[in-house]
Formats: structure tokens, C-alpha cells, sequence
């Protein structure tokens, strides 16, 4: 009995508790029959089953947002090389500063945050989510921006296509409400995040550097910023796609 | 005829299931139901998921029932299918015997 009431605890993490109370009443149902090790490798099985895509989607959203930091670092390294070369060859110490401009710093903020919150909604919520279709149809055109800003046929192909999802998607119902629920996602991931950089030099003092001067916290910082992303896109999910769809089915069924 | 449902082969065995139990459809049922027909024995945490996605996808309805002593007071979570349910899964068998059709496996196979 208090093995049932501890399954019961566990399983009502993932889910809510009448449906938690539910499913630990059917093993026990059948835990006579089959023994306590079939009853708890139920509970371990359930369990799984409900959180192993929030898990594979994390992890794929985070390799997505590595893998696009990585390649941002590579592409630094390699101006700043360039830079130092012409400087050289004019025979001035320094080139004057490269202006960085403000909507290539907003598509890219935007490409970063789709890319994480497709990955992550691809798997969670699987290709025929129309969430999941348009942030997967989004990051493609956002990425392009955002890596070939100075190339103007790029730049206009990629517009192009993305003003065309974007028009696609607002023209039908469920897919609107796919828009609105990605857009509330970006925006809240964002802000989450915002809100995190505003915090964090005051959480920076209270972890000391390793004796090499790396701070692990300052490591942290990417897998904060994909947790944000990810509650942000299952909270806007569940609140405009999820929430909203349940009675309109069961009205026409 | 287009095949218009996209349930997946496990869907369409748990809907038959509940519709073969009726009043009578809760997860050991369930479970019970689909290993006496296909000699195959789901695992709880499966047949869950796959019911809360049907759920979600308002192909079948839950409704919580009366608790029980044999089950620690705890009650059973019925399932029924719903009219969308219905009609998906019909389209999806529909579809299965057009392909069958003149082909004369299921007669071979009894023979």
C-alpha cells in the first residue's frame, strides 16, 4: 500500500493526480497477478513514456544552439584574422570598428530562438504539429538571414519565403493560432532571458572562479536560455494550440 | 478512397479495443483486450501515452469512475471513442480492405 502511494506520488509529477490515481489503481489491479518487480517497472515505463521526448527534445534543442554558437565563434575568429591581415597590409595598429547593425541583431536573436524552439518542438509535439511545421519552416529562411546578412540575394530570397510562411500560416485558423502560439513563445523566451542577463552579475559574485579563472556559472548561461525557450514554447503550446483546440473538437465530433 | 485518418497501427488496435469492451474499457481491460486478440502484451506506459494523445486528439473521452477497495481505493479512468475516433478508424480499415481486395491473402492464410 505505501509502495502504491509512493508510485502515485512519482507518477502525479508528470501528470495530474486523478489521472495518476488511475493508472497506479490498474497496476495494482494487475500487481497480484504479475508481482511487485512488473508493478514498478509499469511505473518506471509510464514515466519514461511521458517524459522521454521533453528530455530527447531538450537535448537536441541544446546541441542545435551549440552547434550555432560554435559556428558564430568560428566565423568571429576568422574576421578577426581577416581584419588583422589588412590592417598589416595599410600598416595601421587597428581597423576602426565594424558597425553592427540592429535588425541583423534582431534576426539574429529571432534565428537563434526559432532554431532551439523548433528542435525542441519537432520532437515533442511531432511534424504534424502545425507549431512544431512553422517554427521548423521559420528557422530555415531566419538562419540564412542571419549568416548571409551581406549578401543581398539571400537576403531577399530568404524574405521572400519567409513573408510567404508567415502569410500561409496567418491565412487559416489552426494554423493562426500556430502563429500566435510561436510568437508568444519567442517573445516570452526572450524576455525570460533578458531577465536572466539583467540578474546575472549579481548571481556571478556569488560563485567564485575555478582556480583557472573559468567560471562554470558563465557555462551555465546557454542551457538556462534553452530551459527558457522550451517552458516558454510547452506554456505557449499548451495555452493557445492545446487549450483552445479541445472543445472545438469535441463540438464537431 | 484516400486515406484520410493517420492513426498508427497501435492507435488503430487500442480504438478497436475500446470499442469491442464498450461500458467496460479502462486500462487493464485495454491491456487485456489487445493481448488476447494480437498475442502481443503492450506495456502500461504505451497504452497511457497513446490514450492521452488520443485524447488530446478527441478520438476517444475519459471519464472517471466509482473507486474501488481492490484497487487501493483508487478509480478507474474509462475510455470511450468518439464520433471523429469512430469514423478515423473505419476510414483507416477501409482503406486496409480496398488493398486487400482480390489479393486472397486472408483465404490462403486460413486455408
Amino acid at each position: 500500500m505505501r509502495s502504491a502511494i509512493v508510485a502515485e506520488w512519482v507518477i502525479a509529477r508528470f501528470t495530474d493526480r486523478e489521472r495518476a490515481a488511475a493508472v497506479v489503481g490498474d497496476l495494482l489491479e494487475l500487481a497480484p497477478e504479475r508481482g511487485p518487480l512488473w508493478f514498478w517497472s509499469g511505473v518506471a515505463g509510464t514515466v519514461l513514456a511521458a517524459t522521454w521526448r521533453r528530455l530527447v527534445g531538450f537535448g537536441t534543442a541544446y546541441l542545435c544552439l551549440a552547434l550555432l554558437q560554435w559556428r558564430d565563434v568560428i566565423v568571429a575568429r576568422r574576421m578577426l584574422l581577416e581584419r588583422q591581415m589588412i590592417a598589416a597590409a595599410r600598416g595601421v595598429a587597428a581597423l576602426p570598428p565594424i558597425q553592427i547593425d540592429l535588425v541583423h541583431i534582431v534576426i539574429a536573436v529571432l534565428a537563434f530562438s526559432v532554431t532551439v524552439a523548433a528542435a525542441y518542438a519537432v520532437i515533442c509535439y511531432g511534424l504534424r504539429d502545425e507549431f512544431a511545421r512553422l517554427a521548423l519552416a521559420v528557422s530555415a529562411p531566419s538562419l540564412l538571414l542571419m549568416f548571409y546578412w551581406s549578401k543581398l540575394a539571400v537576403v531577399l530570397s530568404a524574405s521572400s519565403v519567409l513573408l510567404g510562411v508567415l502569410i500561409y500560416f496567418v491565412a487559416s485558423g489552426l494554423r493562426r493560432r500556430a502563429t500566435l502560439a510561436l510568437a508568444v513563445a519567442l517573445v516570452a523566451g526572450y524576455c525570460g532571458f533578458r531577465f536572466i542577463l539583467y540578474l546575472w552579475p549579481w548571481y556571478l559574485q556569488l560563485v567564485p572562479l575555478s582556480p583557472l579563472g573559468y567560471s562554470l556559472s558563465a557555462a551555465s548561461l546557454p542551457v538556462l536560455d534553452v530551459i527558457l525557450q522550451v517552458v516558454a514554447c510547452d506554456w505557449a503550446h499548451w495555452l493557445v494550440c492545446d487549450r483552445t483546440r479541445r472543445p472545438l473538437e469535441t463540438a464537431h465530433a | 478512397m484516400p486515406l484520410q485518418s493517420a492513426l498508427g497501427e497501435f492507435e488503430q488496435i487500442v480504438l478497436l479495443a475500446i470499442l469491442r469492451l464498450g461500458e467496460n474499457a479502462y486500462g487493464v481491460t485495454i491491456l487485456r483486450e489487445i493481448a488476447v486478440h494480437t498475442q502481443r502484451e503492450p506495456t502500461p506506459g504505451a497504452l497511457y501515452t497513446t490514450l492521452d494523445r488520443m485524447e488530446h486528439k478527441g478520438l476517444v473521452e475519459s471519464r472517471i469512475g466509482d473507486p474501488t477497495p481492490q484497487r487501493g481505493g483508487r478509480a478507474k479512468r474509462y475510455f470511450t471513442v468518439t464520433k471523429k475516433g469512430r469514423a478515423q478508424v473505419v476510414s483507416a480499415q477501409r482503406s486496409f480492405q480496398s488493398l486487400l481486395e482480390g489479393l486472397g491473402l486472408l483465404e490462403s492464410a486460413n486455408a
